[in-house]
């Protein structure tokens, strides 16, 4: 059974100018142990539908419509404190930036043991000894030691995997990961991407990386989705999308990419930027900035198809599919 | 490419003092009371050539001193020892009247475009400013025509030119931002992560233009970033920091492919690649070690698998290699690696 299943989600934010749309008709579905990214620039929703899935949309911000189940148990219809129960315990989160996730003024232990307090009736005593496993468990040395310790005692990369401890502590089935390692170093980032891959092995949990970093998603997600303008418009394995993208969309921003062109040539662009939710071009969003579109695509929004390799929301691609079917017809 | 250098930086130091109040500054020791400074060591003696028309990339982590180096060349820092030289002259004693000659020739690009273009200036007032100032002789139809050119050049169409920063896309104003540095008609750019605010997608529009406009103009740069793909794709020749000191120095394709230096190697391990993820990154034991104090011996020592007695007492020296790279190891001179 499928562990989060997202159907036809719509969120809004009634703003004093109008009602503006953050997501479109998102629909995914998440099985258990399954790590699965979610790719965009900013601006495309991102993080909007990492929180909304946990509900954390503040005002002015709604779900319009749509339905999001765990488990086969409607989220979307929960009170506040039904929520409590879901959110940290079932579904946790991690955030971009460990200094303000962690409580400047409490120290690491006693919010690990917070965690763990809140959502079962374990004695402070157990809680603590779970608390320094699983520092442990997330390789920081001499547990013990940093279980007492403030977070400005710690490095960056130390905080990251205090907070990967805490969201694991209470054996979620999901774990949401909003740009873990963007505010860190290279070699730090390196670490954590494998600690978070290793322990969501270990644990059986499953994983939604949202990132704008292709290079990262490669190393840790086997499937990806790619967002642009609050719509997921292509869907698939990782490393098909990466050796294969059928949306122009994914073409572009993988070409846009250092690596993809020998040193000293000009890297391909995609024109123009991503249009701001508020104007959202009719149609199918990206047609504005896409050399292939078509005068259908301005006024009609591309529904999904399933190419082969990946699920597009493109009609260049449903073109082409439906000229390789006639010519297996004849 | 020819060899001619234009900066030169011989031995350059920057200490900053660590702001606290006189009490915290006393000391005891041997029963004598005296006062000590707690000091930032963010460059400790970086030689470094910039040849003219090349761009030469700065790596490295957090806090090792890249930003400050970039500021130190700028003028925007003081020195604390060392020289800097820019052509034949020496520019880091000199005082503003005397700099102002400099300032022409050499200019920065900034890292959050939100931040560094003046919110209260119209893009014409930005981008005129530095113009008629420089050129206190043009008329003011010359300024005109100069703005509307810059603008052109960067692919902003001058009709823009009565905007604010707050309604141009973070894209749009790295650009301003970059026609801002040419306004001046530089030789040098220093760019200081220019790409880190910006999208994939818009920073290869802006890695573009920054190539182009080199070919163009023949400019210099001296580029700073953490990314290591970009720097691949970009530089000529590679600098890699740690803790306020060159480790290793090498034009790019002789780093990419054999990287020297034990922290280069765990550096380009770990990357993210996109197609080929059998590299399995070397892990560095260890976090970065503070500046607060000078570290004796190699800087890298504490995190490095191949150090011995001799790296914890003696400073590695910068040694050339065949290839024409520059390493400071004891381990690679001894050919313990």
């Amino acid at each position: 059974m499928t562990l989060l299943d997202v159907r036809n989600l719509n969120v809004c934010f009634g703003l004093k100018s109008g009602v503006m749309q953050a997501l479109y008709d998102v629909s995914f579905s998440l099985e258990r142990g399954e790590r699965v990214a979610l790719v965009g620039e900013s601006g495309a929703g991102k993080s909007i539908l990492g929180f909304s899935i946990v509900n954390l949309i503040s005002k002015p911000g709604f779900i319009e419509s749509g339905s999001i189940k765990l488990d086969g148990k409607e989220l979307t219809q929960l009170s506040h404190r039904q929520l409590r129960h879901v959110r940290g315990k079932r579904i946790a989160m991690i955030f971009q930036d460990p200094m303000m996730t962690l409580n400047p003024v409490i120290s690491v232990g006693v919010q690990m043991v917070e965690a763990i307090r809140s959502h079962t009736t374990m004695s402070k005593k157990d809680a603590k000894k779970i608390a320094i496993d699983r520092l442990a468990q997330v390789q920081i040395p001499s547990p013990e030691l940093r279980f007492d310790q403030f977070p400005h005692e710690l490095s960056g990369g130390m905080r990251q995997r205090v907070i990967i401890a805490i969201a694991m502590i209470l054996n979620p089935d999901i774990i949401i990961a909003d740009e873990p390692t963007t505010a860190l170093d290279v070699t730090i980032q390196a670490e954590i991407l494998e600690l978070l891959k290793h322990m969501c092995e270990v644990c059986n949990v499953a994983l939604i990386l949202i990132t704008h970093d292709l290079g990262v998603v490669s190393r840790v997600a086997e499937r990806t989705m790619v967002m642009y303008a609050g719509r997921i418009v292509e869907e698939g394995p990782t490393l098909e999308i990466i050796n294969d993208p059928q949306h122009p969309y994914t073409q572009g921003l993988l070409s846009a990419l250092p690596q993809m062109a020998l040193p000293g040539q000009r890297l391909n662009q995609i024109t123009g930027s991503m249009p701001s939710l508020m104007n959202r071009p009719s149609g199918c969003a990206f047609h504005p900035r896409c050399k292939y579109a078509t005068e259908k695509c301005s006024v009609e929004q591309p529904g999904y198809i399933y190419s082969g390799i990946s699920t597009v929301a493109c009609y260049m691609v449903e073109d082409m599919l439906s000229e390789f079917s006639e010519y297996d017809e004849v | 490419m020819k060899q001619s250098p234009l900066i030169q930086l011989s031995g350059v130091e920057k200490r900053f003092d660590i702001e606290q109040s006189w009490l915290n500054e006393i000391r005891f020791n041997k029963g004598k009371v005296s006062r000590k400074k707690e000091q930032v060591h963010a460059l400790n003696g970086v030689n470094l050539t910039i040849q003219k028309g090349e761009s030469l990339c700065v790596v490295g982590e957090t806090g090792c001193g890249k930003s400050t180096l970039a500021r130190v060349i700028m003028g925007l820092n003081s020195l604390s020892a060392g020289q800097i030289h820019y052509q034949d002259q020496r520019i880091d004693n000199l005082n503003e009247r005397q700099r102002m000659l400099f300032r022409r020739s050499m200019q920065m690009i900034f890292q959050n475009p939100y931040a560094s273009l003046n919110p209260r200036m119209t893009i014409y007032q930005t981008l005129s400013e530095p113009v008629s100032f420089h050129n206190p002789q043009l008329s003011q139809d010359d300024v005109d025509y100069k703005v509307a050119k810059l603008m052109e050049s960067v692919d902003l169409s001058p009709d823009l030119s009565d905007y604010y920063p707050h309604e141009f896309s973070g894209g749009q104003r790295q650009r301003i931002s970059i026609a801002r540095a040419l306004s001046v008609d530089p030789d040098f750019i220093v760019a200081d992560e220019p790409l880190a605010a910006l999208d994939v997608s818009v920073q290869a529009q802006v890695l573009n233009l920054m190539m182009d406009k080199q070919e163009e103009r023949g400019l210099t740069y001296l580029f700073i970033t953490h990314d290591l793909t970009v720097v691949e794709h970009f530089s000529n020749r590679v600098a890699v920091m740690y803790l306020g000191k060159v480790c290793e120095l090498a034009d790019t394709k002789t780093l990419f492919k054999s990287p020297k230096h034990p922290y280069t190697q765990a550096l380009l391990s770990a990357i993210p690649r996109l197609d080929d993820n059998s590299i399995q990154p070397i892990r560095l034991v260890g976090e970065v070690p503070t500046p607060f104090n000078k570290p004796q011996g190699c800087v890298f020592q504490a995190r490095c698998a191949h150090a011995n007695e001799r790296c914890k007492h003696e400073e590695p020296k910068m040694v050339l290699h065949d290839d024409l790279s520059s390493v400071a190891c004891h381990a690679m001179e001894e050919g313990r690696i």
